[in-house]
């Protein structure tokens, strides 16, 4: 059965580019993706913008199956926040505070986990709880949030 | 059952996302639909055999032919009601 794991990040970063590179990198040293990711999402980004406005700001970004080895979602809390551009307006910028970077493998069936995390996002209590508690405590609350029931 | 086709720049995270969210919402009103997710890449293939497309790009003014409805309040949350309305309507051929 496909599973789909979680890699958790706390980190400062500059500038969109250099959240998006974390966030891949950190996937790319545990394995789940190819070293062509970090580069396939930031093409994409510059092309088709993720930053969803939601309140706290997130960024999805995401790259094709094709540089993804194992599906995962890599959660990066910012320290301070970094501007993404908008998915509804890519002229448009919004502070973003939380990254989730989205990889996802061929078998591809995670369109459950992927919607909970969207409505879990447009969830104003879930995104305090992700901002007012420690790392670890936050990181907990994302992956209880996110995790797939067992069928 | 009706089609709809979800669209966005990888046909990967955004789309699979905003079509699961769709199909979710329209089964509370006890409408059953096909989902279909692709890129703008296939969207003319995928087009042809759909009723409405759900677009995650602003500024796609390219006709396939079919109604278009933009896919961004599901994902954000802000006028999701009206956008599963509007779906709704637009199947329905109301």
């Amino acid at each position: 059965m496909s599973t789909i794991d979680f890699l958790f990040l706390e980190q400062d970063a500059s500038n969109y580019e250099e959240a998006i590179r974390l966030c891949s990198g950190s996937l790319e040293r545990h394995g789940y993706v190819k070293d062509t990711f970090a580069q396939a999402c930031l093409t994409r980004e510059s092309r088709f913008p993720t930053g969803v406005p939601v309140q706290g700001g997130v960024a999805i970004p995401h790259a094709d199956n094709i540089h993804v080895l194992h599906s995962c979602l890599c959660l990066l809390r910012l320290v301070k926040p970094v501007k993404f551009h908008r998915i509804d307006d890519p002229v448009m910028t919004l502070d973003v505070n939380f990254v989730v970077c989205i990889a996802i493998d061929k078998s591809g069936s995670h369109s459950t986990v992927l919607a909970q995390l969207v409505t879990a996002f447009q969830d104003a209590n879930f995104i305090q709880a992700l901002s007012q508690n420690t790392a670890e405590k936050a990181f907990a609350i994302f992956k209880e949030r996110l995790a797939v029931t067992p069928q | 059952m009706k089609r709809v086709v979800v669209a966005c720049g990888s046909g990967v995270a955004t789309s699979t996302m905003v079509g699961e969210l769709l199909k979710n919402a329209l089964a509370k009103r006890g409408m059953q639909v096909e989902v279909k997710i692709c890129d703008f890449k296939s969207l003319s293939s995928y087009a042809a055999n759909a009723d409405l497309l759900i677009s995650i790009a602003p500024y796609e003014n390219v006709d396939y032919g079919i109604p278009v409805v933009s896919g961004i309040p599901l994902l954000t949350g802000v006028g999701t009601d009206q956008t599963v309305d509007e779906v709704v309507r637009v199947l329905s051929g109301k």
